[in-house]
């Protein structure tokens, strides 16, 4: 019995010195690169010296087979080498592609591509954005200044990773906590709908026996579905959550909104999506309603067909209509071949921006023509045959008869728009991605709150950031909504 | 002066016309200066604002009454807004785009010197007509003021659908030509390569299985939900109604974005990702107030006298409910359907975010991902979106009234 | 003040129906005008036109004298009435008073302080003056209809022009309104045109009744004249309640023939002759006994009880009158009603009418 133990530690021992020889033979003279970390999407690379001192920059290679040389490959990142006195490094957790040398953030150009030092012997990087699931080979080559490759680009020795690591390392997320929630709420909806029907029963309105039934079904939905996930979002806000701990998050106070406040561009972002919403929602009306009141017409030959086509852009499926525009507006594109010209709409920001803003009113003015030709088919014409017979000029009968009249539609549908616009988060992923860049872990130039939020969540992974930005987001919309609301109100109760 | 009536209430038709058209033109213009920014074109530019400029100009010298004179001021104006208009067109490569621009320029300048010679624009604007003229200009107005005016409503309208209908022919040519040829002339080619490669393959089958099974999961799940409840809020008062009813209006305000996060947690910590039943659950619940709203609106017009004639003849409430009230409303049962079908059928975020493997995708996500990926599928992604979007087209036109009706019910009432 | 005519007056729509048929009608100067017809008759087109809310397809209208054929509506000097009152909902009652002067050509506008002072005469007089920041949904609906009149009066149009304006009120406030009006147009004079298709209005209201069917112009007369001697069975059957019964058949020396059922006409149709029909009011037609020896025999179908009046519905020869027996102090006892009995009854009363085919 005794020399088992002793069997087993042996070999582990001789197994380790193998594996510690092999290290060593395979960074011979050379430098080497290890795989770190693996996780979801992610995957570290540890590099060694000795570093050639004709190195300018690695350029990391990666594929999903074993390559030998750099044209099977994909090109990943690149990471300078050179002096870095003037430069900045990140804050931990501020880049998701962190790069480390030795043990500290490496610092970045302003372009935020890393830069490690001359000096340096050893750095690290995180590789982002690799597909999950599948097993990735990696080269780093050094490369000179003049971008030549060190190395024999046809000799290649990859290292190999796997990026499915932590769905098979650590146990998947706990589900208890969220199915007890869930059933807690599920519960309380249930006692208070039979409490609302005792209540009912003691006052004796027998006829509505079976409304709390009727609603059960919705209500326990709603507060299931819609008001759980808020407040759990409200609760991520607060806490680490990003895509690598889910099970184990901790609640982290206010960092995430300190954070929110030390992005980059935050104030650019904000001024860009209300100058947006507000652009969009103004031409929204402004169009809408200039078309709906060329639609009353009476009389008007060929308006079914012109109804019918004023509609399509909100027939057809938003999403293919945004990717039409997005092809159009290609420099080879059909909107250049039409102005003769061969511009990249997306590329340069303020052009981007102005685009963005008219393909989205191109989306959204159906829905304001169809909300006004409703209201102006109720309003009737007996009051504007009042008004003729009074003489009122057509102008006139337009500002003081119909616009004060088409109010009641007006607030409602204008602020529904503007959320809609707020929101449209479609119109800009499927057009620019929020591009063109701008800098480094900064939103693009013609990103909104919402693609950017999602940008932090699902490009970063940070979704207690993006949590937290969700509810800045929403007090905004509540805040601008009541002003809103309180302010044309307050123009009613004046006239 | 003593004037009669009619001279007092005439003013020649053209200039009652040019009144509204030319600060029309001037807009337009304002638009087209916006075209010529985006093209870096500075003299397009320069050229674009004067002649804005000068259309105002014109329509502040059209006179304003009768005998204020002012024709040589405004047939100067019109001609040098001939010449602007002719400058910025030989300035171009004279494409469609700029013959049509400048057409702005040329047509309002011509339009005004054709008319500032028509007889009863220069008897009137000189004082010449007498009263004889006047009533003779009111029964010659009555007729070609509509039909001035409706052919300038008709030149604003053919405008607007130009610029809703591009984006579809155009969609229309690239799934017809060979390639993915973005530009080039509509209608050059034929080729019905697209659609062959797109229906011939198994990828579009999946991502149209995928958003079948999901958009009709929703519409069932949604009405089973949605229709007791709306029913309940059309008939009943209960303690519980004016609130819950309130909280479904509440959750129609909220952004999308801030549940996407804590759906995305919810659904992966429960193992729901990249399954079909996630997106039900979440299209269903997020279509559910609209749903409920609308359907409250369809049972409120069924008259209650039926269904208290029916309890007379001693059906019970759920017999009631499912014998009178439901085949009565089954055509707006039908539209909340639709809506909630076409909803989940064209739904992209949430979809982008809960299915990560290509055989899960849904059609939006499926027909976006041959964009930016694969080496930019144009025109297989043309023909696909016209495959994919011409039912959904066809079914909102078909029910557009019932459909806006039932929407503004839930969405302007409410 | 002005006196309005139309000379052949047509009006045909875009889908070919006829709204106006060659309507020759004069409207003296302060004269109230009623337009009488059943739905679809062409008297609200013929108000239409005359506001110049619809073209003239042929003939012409004058108001004072002067065509208005193509002058616009607001130039025309009218003020309207109409059915539903359009009130202009987002204004108060001030606005909507003072609306169309606010609105007038620079040329023309009056000053401000003018516009307040009709505004405020124009409540008085209607009784709106306590109403005056309210908004139109806040008023009853015989204040709302005062609204209108008052909007229509303020700007002291020459024709004042009434499309229905009665019918939307219930029928109590629609009595009072009905002596309003006519106290209003006594006090005014303003020549007015008042379409209704209620015969009551028409007699309470009218100076002169022109009654129309299918655009065509039936009869023009004071209501009275009207009443007793209508021009054509058609205005014998819409004026008056009952309704004046009336028999198709045929005059033949003296005698009326309708199927089965043949009288002797009185007197003053002796001379009757041909197809036609005959006409008798309710209230003239007599009944007797059966023994009696004069009168046609009737067969008793039913008696309605209206308090002081009944209604006798009488058959003869698949023939159904009415006769209208009214109780007045001292009148004689009613002909007892047992349904199924026979009556006399005289059809030869001297109002008895003859409208021949």
């Amino acid at each position: 019995m005794a020399p088992r133990p002793f069997i087993t530690v042996l070999a582990s021992w001789l197994l380790v010195l193998s594996l510690c020889a092999t290290a060593a033979q395979a960074a011979g003279p050379n430098m080497a690169v290890v795989v770190g970390e693996e996780s979801y999407r992610t995957l570290r690379i540890e590099v060694t010296g000795p570093i050639d001192p004709r190195t300018d920059a690695w350029e990391v290679w990666f594929a999903n087979r074993e390559f030998s040389r750099l044209d099977e490959a994909e090109f990943h990142s690149l990471v300078r080498r050179g002096d870095t006195s003037g430069l900045t490094r990140p804050a931990v957790g501020a880049a998701y592609d962190e790069c480390r040398v030795d043990g500290d953030m490496a610092h970045r150009d302003e372009q935020g591509r890393p830069v490690i030092s001359s000096q340096a012997t050893r750095w690290s990087c995180d590789l982002t954005g690799m597909t999950p699931g599948q097993v990735q080979w990696i080269a780093v080559v050094p490369v000179d200044a003049a971008g030549t490759p060190l190395l024999d680009v046809n000799a290649l020795q990859p290292v190999a990773g796997r990026t499915d690591v932590p769905d098979v390392r650590t146990p998947p997320p706990d589900s208890r906590p969220v199915t007890y929630a869930l059933g807690a709420i599920v519960l309380s909806a249930i006692a208070l709908l039979s409490f609302l029907r005792w209540q009912d029963a003691k006052r004796g309105r027998t006829r509505a026996r079976l409304a709390h039934l009727y609603v059960a079904p919705g209500i326990i939905a709603l507060a299931g579905l819609t008001f759980y996930p808020i407040l759990y979002g409200i609760w991520l806000a607060f806490t680490d959550a990003d895509q690598s701990h889910l099970g184990d998050t901790a609640f982290i106070g206010l960092q995430n909104f300190v954070e929110v406040f030390k992005t980059p561009g935050i104030w650019r972002v904000t001024a860009f999506t209300f100058i947006w919403s507000i652009a969009n929602v103004t031409f929204h009306v402004l169009l809408g309603l200039v078309l709906a009141l060329a639609l009353n017409r009476p009389g008007l030959k060929g308006k079914t067909v012109y109804r019918t086509i004023l509609l399509l852009p909100w027939a057809i499926p938003g999403y293919i209509s945004v990717l039409a525009w997005n092809g159009m507006l290609q420099p080879d594109g059909l909107i250049n071949g039409m102005l003769g010209t061969q511009i990249d709409f997306l590329a340069d920001a303020g052009r981007a921006r102005v685009v963005v803003i008219l393909v989205n009113i191109w989306l959204g003015v159906p829905f304001m023509m169809a909300s006004f030709s409703g209201a102006l088919q109720a309003l009737g014409k007996d009051m504007f045959e009042a008004a003729e017979v009074d003489g009122v000029s057509r102008w006139d009968q337009l500002i003081h008869l119909t616009l004060p009249n088409l109010k009641a539609t007006m607030v409602p549908v204008s602020l529904l728009g503007f959320i809609w616009s707020f929101n449209a988060f479609n119109t800009i992923y499927l057009l620019s991605r929020g591009g063109p860049y701008v800098g480094f872990g900064e939103p693009g130039a013609t990103d909104i709150l919402v693609t950017y939020v999602f940008e932090v969540a699902f490009t970063y992974g940070h979704y207690g950031l993006a949590a937290a930005w969700s509810v800045l987001i929403f007090l905004m919309l509540v805040g601008f909504s009541w002003t809103y609301l309180r302010q044309t109100r307050a123009t009613e109760a004046a006239a | 002066m003593n004037q009669t009536v009619a001279q007092k209430s005439y003013v020649p038709a053209e200039l009652l016309a040019l009144r509204s058209w030319l600060p029309a033109a001037a807009a337009m213009n304002g638009l087209l200066f916006v075209g010529e920014a985006l093209r870096a074109s500075p003299g397009g530019m320069g050229l674009t604002a004067t002649g804005l400029l000068l259309l105002l100009a014109l329509r502040f010298t059209l006179p304003a009454q009768a005998g204020a004179g002012r024709l040589w001021a405004l047939r100067l104006l019109a001609m040098a807004l001939i010449a602007v208009g002719f400058g910025a067109f030989m300035l171009t490569d004279r494409t469609l785009y700029d013959v049509w621009s400048r057409a702005w320029l040329l047509g309002p300048g011509v339009l005004v010197l054709a008319w500032s010679f028509f007889a009863p624009v220069q008897a009137w604007s000189t004082g010449k007509g007498g009263p004889e003229a006047a009533e003779e200009g009111l029964a010659r107005n009555r007729t070609r003021l509509p039909r001035l005016e409706t052919r300038a409503l008709h030149l604003f309208l053919l405008h607007a659908i130009a610029v809703i209908i591009v984006p579809v022919i155009w969609i229309a040519d690239v799934a017809v030509s060979p390639g993915n040829i973005l530009g080039g002339r509509i209608g050059d080619a034929f080729t019905l390569e697209h659609f062959r490669s797109v229906l011939g393959g198994s990828q579009f089958w999946i991502w149209t299985r995928n958003s079948l099974i999901i958009a009709i999961g929703t519409t069932l799940v949604g009405l089973a939900l949605a229709v007791p409840a709306g029913y309940a809020y059309s008939r009943y008062d209960f303690a519980g109604r004016k609130g819950s009813m309130f909280a479904f209006l509440l959750v129609q305000m909220f952004p999308g974005i801030i549940i996407l996060v804590p759906y995305f947690m919810v659904m992966k910590t429960l193992g729901l990702l990249n399954t079909s039943i996630g997106l039900i659950i979440v299209y269903s619940v997020t279509a559910l107030p609209l749903c409920v709203w609308m359907l409250k609106g369809f049972f409120d017009t069924v008259p209650r006298a039926l269904e208290e004639a029916a309890l007379l003849d001693g059906c019970t409430q759920l017999e009631v409910f499912f014998r009178i009230v439901l085949p009565l409303s089954l055509p707006a049962v039908g539209m909340t359907a639709l809506f909630s079908f076409i909803a989940a059928w064209n739904e992209f975020l949430l979809a982008l975010v809960f299915n990560t493997s290509n055989d899960r995708y849904t059609l939006p996500v499926g027909l976006s991902s041959m964009i930016p990926a694969n080496g930019q599928l144009w025109g297989d992604f043309a023909a696909a979106s016209i495959v994919v979007s011409i039912p959904v087209v066809v079914l909102f036109m078909l029910f557009q009234r019932s459909l806006i009706q039932g929407l503004s019910a839930g969405s302007v009432k409410g | 003040m002005s006196a309005v005519s139309f000379e052949k007056t047509t009006k045909i729509y875009d889908d070919g129906t006829v709204g106006l048929d060659h309507l020759d009608l004069q409207v003296d100067e302060g004269e109230f005008l009623v337009l009488l017809g059943p739905s679809g008759c062409g008297k609200s087109t013929a108000l239409r036109l005359l506001a110049g809310l619809e073209d003239i397809s042929s003939g012409a209208i004058r108001i004072g004298g002067t065509c208005v054929n193509d002058l616009p509506p607001g130039a025309r000097g009218l003020g309207m009435v109409f059915q539903s009152y359009a009130l202009y909902p987002h204004m108060s009652v001030r606005d909507n008073l003072s609306f169309g002067l606010r609105r007038m050509k620079k040329a023309e506008r009056l000053a401000d302080s003018e516009i307040d002072a009709r505004v405020m005469v124009a409540a008085e007089m209607l009784d709106l003056h306590k109403a005056l920041e309210k908004k139109p949904r806040e008023l009853s609906g015989g204040q709302q209809q005062r609204v209108a009149i008052g909007r229509a009066l303020v700007r002291r149009p020459g024709v004042l022009l009434m499309d229905e304006p009665l019918s939307n009120l219930d029928a109590k406030l629609r009595n009072r309104m009905r002596f309003e009006l006519r106290r209003l147009h006594e006090m005014h004079g303003t020549t007015t045109l008042y379409v209704t298709h209620d015969q009551v209005e028409a007699m309470t209201l009218a100076d002169r009744i022109a009654i129309l069917k299918d655009g065509k112009l039936q009869q023009h007369a004071q209501p009275l004249a009207a009443y007793q001697q209508p021009a054509n069975a058609f205005v014998a059957s819409f004026l008056g309640t009952p309704a004046m019964n009336l028999i198709e058949g045929e005059a033949r020396d003296g005698r009326f023939h309708a199927g089965a059922l043949s009288f002797d006409l009185p007197e003053h149709l002796g001379d009757a002759q041909g197809k036609g029909v005959f006409g008798l009011r309710p209230e003239n037609t007599r009944m007797g006994s059966a023994s009696s020896s004069k009168g046609v025999r009737f067969r008793l179908g039913g008696v309605e009880h209206l308090g002081g009046e009944r209604v006798y519905h009488l058959e003869a020869g698949g023939h159904w009158i009415k006769a209208l027996w009214r109780r007045t102090s001292g009148s004689q006892e009613s002909p007892s009603g047992e349904t199924g009995r026979e009556l006399r009854v005289r059809l030869d009363d001297p109002s008895a009418q003859f409208f021949k085919e």
